[in-house]
């Protein structure tokens, strides 16, 4: 994923995270009871189940685009920078699958 | 004599002395665009798990809430929440960049400005929103 397919997720993302992130804090400020129950029935409702999905593969996509444009500007030696980058990746599939797999399982 | 190529011209002018070079506001912006950035990718993996202990179980849930409260992790909230609400100011700001909304240099410096102080403020208050 490189160019101009990099740009143009790098802003649809954005844009979904930046609506995802008010709508979460807006609703995190509303929410009247903290319960494990509450919180658990709150990701298995299916509206929030998907928007959740589509802010994880979001914030995957946009992490991933961002941090390898900021490793390709400052590490210069090759092996270096695909450890680095391997390292990132591994960051960002690992948190995602754990993510989904639990997501999974409470839906 | 042809004109010099700046890209592969060894011996053009170089000059990189960071404590005489002026950083304008739009390029501490910038920086912190991506410093922000990189913090919170740091923060995905250490999230991903609280959020698997908060759904383990009742017993899980507030084991989750103790370490939120603990002194850690207000602390990482507030560089959290400062890196967040920096992120997505700034970010507004270059998607109209982007569509040529402020390209101005005076208006640029002015949106770096308020992005950087819009920060702090909406920072510090969700920081406080969250943990106070």
């Amino acid at each position: 994923m490189s160019g101009l397919s990099a740009w143009l997720i790098q802003r649809l993302s954005a844009l979904y995270l930046a609506g995802f992130t008010v709508y979460a804090l807006v609703r995190l400020a509303m929410a009247e009871s903290f319960s494990h129950a509450a919180w658990s029935d709150w990701l298995a409702a299916p509206l929030n189940a998907v928007t959740l999905w589509l802010a994880a593969l979001a914030l995957l996509l946009h992490a991933w685009v961002g941090g390898r444009d900021v490793l390709l500007d400052y590490v210069h030696p090759l092996g270096l920078r695909v450890v680095m980058l391997t390292i990132l990746a591994g960051w960002l599939l690992g948190s995602g699958i754990w993510f989904g797999a639990i997501l999974l399982e409470v839906m | 004599m042809p004109p010099r190529d700046p890209n592969t011209d060894q011996k053009r002018p170089v000059f990189l002395d960071l404590r005489r070079i002026r950083f304008p506001p739009q390029a501490i912006a910038s920086i912190a665009h991506r410093l922000t950035g990189v913090l919170m990718i740091l923060a995905i993996l250490p999230a991903t798990w609280l959020f698997a202990i908060s759904l383990s179980g009742p017993a899980g849930f507030a084991r989750a809430g103790e370490v939120l409260t603990g002194i850690p992790a207000r602390l990482a909230g507030l560089l959290l929440a400062l890196a967040l609400a920096h992120h997505l100011f700034a970010g507004i700001r270059y998607l109209l960049l982007d569509i040529d909304i402020g390209i101005n240099r005076v208006t640029a410096r002015r949106s770096a400005l308020l992005v950087m102080g819009l920060a702090v403020i909406a920072g510090l208050g969700l920081w406080w929103g969250l943990w106070a």
